[in-house]
């Protein structure tokens, strides 16, 4: 078996959770706390993911990522590289898939976090970021926990928007994902066996570790 | 007197008060919905108000294009249900809110006579070992003013009264002003050396 797609998996799988982790917890923890208007509309845009066909997400990417858009050309004169048919393509197009994960278990653990804590926090001299920091990211760290590792599973198994940006080249943007429907296409039965029963063995560690951070301790007499 | 708090409150519907409080525990005694914990947060600068000004120790907290952040305000306040933080230890707690580098936020759990439970969380606290260190932390964080939101309430009238006591001396030693709120009207005489009755967001005349 061909181990370099599991293995572009995995680090495709790792940026993206750090990528959508940092964009997707600061945003909880900035959607939790604000009141404006236009708030459950970014929680839309970026929940969207879940729901949207990956193949239209992957095209809409591809319109504004790609070498013929603004962005495109931005980041192709800034880095020499083009997002599209790249690593740098799989990483964004799992980031987009995780995001909304990250983002939804996220934003909950932060509020259900006691706002008299954030409070008797500010009234002992901790402004914004220190009460982040030291309250509200330890205290919701099971929750944030949770959606970082449902990110990372779901980025793990991306296919339909990382086909459409990064498309299917082997070894540099064939994830174990899509090594599987090659290999099924191809004819290579024993490589999908193996890669799916792999991944799908990790895809089952992974939840198994979410539902043991997410559980909450049954109430005994 | 340098230290006193002098304050006028306006919160549409809910507020309308001005008060003067020289250092010392003076007791706000209301029934529910008096308006006295709507005070507390809006001292703090927890909820800011429509209108007045919140003069503290000479220095103005909040008036006309003045509207000092909570935790810039150092003004302490007590909740109800303690909001003790549950990851840390009750030292970790005390020595969140220091300031001061020589504060040392052993000398003041001991201080509270809680010394003892240093190490442990709040989850294995007593209510009366989670309210003194809840005390403890706030008095560590060298406040210019102590809010007290019926810290008190959860405890028999005997250790209400004790705490009560040990609290009352703390402020005095400072030289701050304390606000203790209680709905208690018998207990409010034994709390502080001052009482302010509140009734629908005004004082009682």
């Amino acid at each position: 078996m061909n181990w370099s797609p599991i293995w572009l998996s995995l680090e495709v799988a790792f940026s993206a959770t750090l990528l959508a982790g940092v964009v997707g917890v600061a945003l909880a923890a900035w959607l939790s706390r604000a009141r404006f208007w236009g708030r459950e509309l970014i929680d839309v845009l970026i929940t969207a993911p879940m729901v949207v066909p990956p193949t239209v997400l992957g095209y809409v990417l591809l319109r504004m990522l790609g070498r013929g858009s603004t962005l495109g050309r931005g980041f192709e004169a800034l880095t020499g590289g083009s997002i599209a048919f790249s690593r740098t393509g799989a990483i964004v197009a799992a980031s987009v898939a995780a995001l909304p994960f990250v983002l939804k278990n996220a934003r909950v653990a932060f509020e259900d976090v006691d706002a008299r804590l954030i409070a008797a926090a500010h009234t002992l001299g901790a402004g914004p970021v220190r009460t982040f920091f030291r309250i509200r990211l330890p205290v919701a760290r099971a929750g944030v926990a949770a959606g970082l590792a449902l990110g990372f599973a779901r980025s793990l198994g991306e296919f339909g928007i990382t086909l459409m940006l990064a498309g299917n080249l082997p070894g540099r943007t064939q994830t174990g994902a899509l090594a599987v429907y090659d290999a099924v296409q191809a004819g290579r039965d024993d490589d999908a066996r193996g890669m799916a029963l792999l991944m799908t063995a990790l895809a089952i560690a992974i939840l198994y570790v979410v539902n043991k951070l997410t559980a909450r301790k049954a109430h005994g007499f | 007197m340098a230290s006193e708090l002098a304050f006028s409150l306006r919160i549409a519907g809910r507020l309308e008060l001005a008060l003067t409080l020289p250092p010392g525990m003076s007791v706000l005694v209301g029934p529910s919905g008096a308006g006295k914990s709507t005070c507390l947060l809006a001292l703090a600068g927890l909820i800011r108000p429509d209108a007045g000004e919140i003069v503290l120790a000479g220095r103005t907290l909040f008036g006309p294009g003045i509207d000092e952040p909570p935790w810039r305000r150092r003004v302490a306040l007590v909740f109800q249900n303690l909001a003790l933080f549950p990851h840390m230890t009750a030292l970790e707690n005390v020595r969140f809110g220091i300031r001061e580098p020589k504060v040392d936020a052993r000398d003041w759990l001991a201080r509270m006579r809680v010394a003892h439970v240093a190490e442990r969380r709040p989850a294995t606290l007593s209510g009366g070992e989670a309210q003194r260190v809840a005390l403890a932390r706030a008095l560590a964080s060298s406040p210019a003013l102590l809010l007290l939101d019926e810290p008190f309430s959860a405890l028999d009238p005997a250790l209400r009264a004790e705490l009560a006591a040990e609290v009352r001396a703390v402020v005095a030693q400072l030289a701050i002003p304390a606000i203790l709120v209680t709905h208690h009207r018998e207990d409010a005489q034994s709390l502080g050396e001052r009482i302010v009755r509140l009734r629908d967001g005004a004082l009682e005349r």
